[in-house]
């Protein structure tokens, strides 16, 4: 449906966009996700038509529109802070799309009631935006945006103006919304926990590269560089070299880190001393009793309790290790009872769960 | 009855200062202008006997035609005026880096504050019948001595001040819209004219009244503008004021069509203001 090859944008100096290229089938929610300034905003700004790519090409159902003004294309925009037309009423807003896109007059005001009722608004057509709360304007802006059934709908962190809980709940209801529709969507953010509820693919942006595109699985438990597993998640990092292929299984490898554990971790195909970045989720560790023996695919690790976090649902435990970096835990909160601060533990960590990087700037060898 | 308030005192010694330098020739003027000329004499005589004679005077066509002339070369001025300014403030705020809009508003003021006479003498140079575009005139069988040629250079000399002033008070609340309104309507389909036509110019009312009323009042009350370029063919209120006190020093006339320019001119912004608050009040309730 929507197709963006290799485009590039400059700002003067700055890259706001570096040879992205990525596509979205019809009916696909895919999430932009990146820093700020990392070149998500220009990106669906280029999509839109208001800012041309300095090389590239962009095509909607097929149809070359690189060259093409806004209105020429099919694309509803929702605005990062909405730009609701402050001197129109709510029913003049959903309605001016329609209006410009040629909508039967007559058909009108039931599509603009309908939108509404789709976005729960019913009742507040003579209103202007400025006597609606943030929620309310939102979904106006929403109506508004898929009014006239636009062929790629293009979301600008549409959550971010709203409260915690006012996000939880809306987050739900736009994904409702936009399934229902059927729309083909990208949505923008820079909360992975917004990406990974609203879209089944995600693309992860960094200084107007895209580092990776997978589903929120693969970006979480399979990130592709370093990037991407740091800004998705926590995770506990260690710098590993490898001491050849083997150690007794094909599947298996060892890599000694600067502090002298010794990592056993799913094999990464490389040759002896090759330097990995090894991490693993804090959530993917457990605390065992002292003095358990490893299996093959285990790794014991032994620190001491510096703190413990107990935050509603799960404890965050932070271990200071022998020679003095760190590793944190986070363990349900249950009943069990959690170790005390300054308590010598062992952890537990299984080989399929490390997350293993060739060093970037390295040349792997594969 | 309510307590005048601590501030409402401190109002008071410039509301003091205001009346004596305002109110009190105002109302001398009024007096003056109610008295009855004998020719001849410099202004009425102390004791001369009340009538409205000064003002009746104004209604027969020699005058009338003063107040039509002077209001309708402003009101044209004034609304091409605006045409022009509107979309350079636009420009202006819009496509100019900071550095060049520094400069572009410094432009406007000092074009502002340049010399009257200059510009315009320098509009009759270019314009006038010695002008590089009087042969142009010829060639289309025009002359440059025709009222209603002389009008338009009298309009364009109008226009050196009108357009700074309306283009510095729109710089302001242009600055003040969100610039993707008209994003968000062009990518509802709207083009981009159309975007603006029902983004930037209904939310820019406040600041075209504005410019409105100060270019309007200006042009209205333009004096030398009028004198320099209008070659006594086309005049202003301002040039007949100006008239009927120094050259037949009629000063009852001249005080007369003095406070009827007055009016004018507050029954102007009083209708004007009117007129657009209704329509914005209408459109926020409907
Ligand atoms: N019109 C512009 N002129 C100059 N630089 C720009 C312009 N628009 C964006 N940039 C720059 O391009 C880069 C990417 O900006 P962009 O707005 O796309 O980021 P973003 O990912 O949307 O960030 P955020 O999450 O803060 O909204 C930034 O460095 C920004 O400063
Ligand atoms: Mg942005």
């Amino acid at each position: 449906m929507l197709e963006v090859r290799n485009v590039t944008k400059h700002f003067g100096a700055t890259v706001a966009a570096d040879a992205v290229s990525f596509t979205v089938a019809q009916g696909e929610i895919v999430s932009l996700l990146g820093p700020s300034g990392c070149g998500k905003t220009t990106t669906l700004r280029l999509i839109a038509g208001f800012e041309r790519p300095d090389s590239g090409e962009i095509r909607i159902g097929g149809r070359d529109v690189t060259g093409t003004r806004p209105y020429e294309r099919n694309v509803g925009l929702l605005f990062q802070h909405y730009a609701l037309f402050p001197h129109m009423t709510v029913r003049d807003n959903v309605a001016y799309g329609l209006r410009h896109r040629g909508w039967p007059k007559a058909e009108i005001p039931d599509r603009v009631s309908a939108m509404l009722g789709l976005v729960k608004l019913q009742g507040l057509d003579a209103r202007l935006p400025a006597k609606l709360s943030g929620g309310q304007q939102q979904r106006v802006a929403l109506a508004r945006a898929l009014a006239t059934e636009p062929a790629v709908v293009l979301l600008d962190e549409p959550l971010s103006a709203l409260d915690a809980k006012l996000r939880h709940e809306l987050r739900v209801e736009i994904k409702e919304i936009l399934r229902s529709v059927g729309s083909t969507t990208i949505i923008v953010t820079h909360d992975q926990e917004e990406a990974m509820g609203m879209a089944a693919r995600i693309i992860v942006m960094e200084k107007g590269r895209i580092r990776q595109v997978g589903s929120p699985d693969d970006i979480y438990w399979r990130p592709g560089n370093r990037f991407v597993a740091g800004f998705v998640g926590r995770s506990n990092w260690f710098v590993g070299r490898a001491a050849g292929a083997g150690g007794g299984s094909p599947t298996l490898s060892t890599l000694t880190t600067e502090d002298g554990f010794e990592l056993r971790v799913a094999a990464p195909n490389g040759r002896a001393g090759a330097i990995y970045d090894v991490g693993i989720r804090p959530e993917r560790l457990e605390i065992v009793s002292p003095g358990a023996a490893p299996a093959a695919d285990e790794t014991l690790i032994v620190g001491t309790v510096l703190d413990v976090s107990p935050l509603g649902a799960e404890r965050h435990i932070v271990l200071r290790l022998p020679a003095g970096g760190q590793l944190t835990v986070i363990q349900p909160n249950r009943a069990a009872a959690a170790p005390g601060t300054g308590e010598t533990v062992t952890v537990r960590a299984r080989a399929a769960d490390w997350m293993v990087l060739p060093r970037e700037g390295e040349s792997s060898g594969v | 009855m309510m307590k005048p308030s601590r501030s409402g005192m401190l109002a008071l010694p410039g509301a003091a200062l205001y009346a004596a330098l305002f109110l009190l020739p105002m109302v001398a003027l009024g007096i003056e202008s109610l008295r009855l000329f004998t020719p001849g004499r410099v202004g009425a005589a102390p004791d001369a006997p009340f009538t409205l004679l000064n003002y009746a005077e104004l209604l027969e066509p020699g005058f009338r035609r003063f107040f039509f002339t002077t209001l309708r070369v402003s009101f044209v001025t004034t609304v091409v005026g605006l045409a022009i300014a509107f979309p350079l403030a636009y420009r202006i705020v819009r496509s100019f880096s900071s550095r060049w809009r520094a400069i572009a508003i410094g432009g406007l003021v000092t074009f502002i504050f340049l010399s009257a006479v200059v510009k315009t003498y320098a509009v009759e140079l270019s314009l006038g019948s010695v002008g590089p575009v009087a042969p142009l005139l010829r060639a289309v069988g025009l002359s440059a001595n025709n009222s209603t040629y002389i009008e338009f250079v009298v309009g364009a000399g109008l226009l050196q001040f009108i357009i700074p002033i309306a283009a510095l008070t729109l710089i302001g609340s242009i600055q003040n819209l969100d610039p993707r309104l008209v994003e968000a309507a062009q990518s509802l389909g709207a083009p981009t004219w159309k975007s603006h036509l029902s983004t930037t110019l209904p939310l820019s009312v406040q600041g075209l009244l504005a410019a409105f009323l100060l270019s309007f009042t200006f042009a209205i009350s333009a004096f030398v503008v009028p004198m320099i370029l209008g070659k006594g063919r086309v005049q202003f209120l301002s040039n007949m004021i100006y008239n009927r006190f120094s050259e037949v020093a009629n000063y009852p006339s001249g005080a007369a069509i003095s406070l009827v320019t007055l009016v004018v001119c507050f029954a102007t912004i009083y209708l004007v203001t009117r007129l657009v608050t209704a329509r914005a009040q209408a459109r926020g309730e409907g």
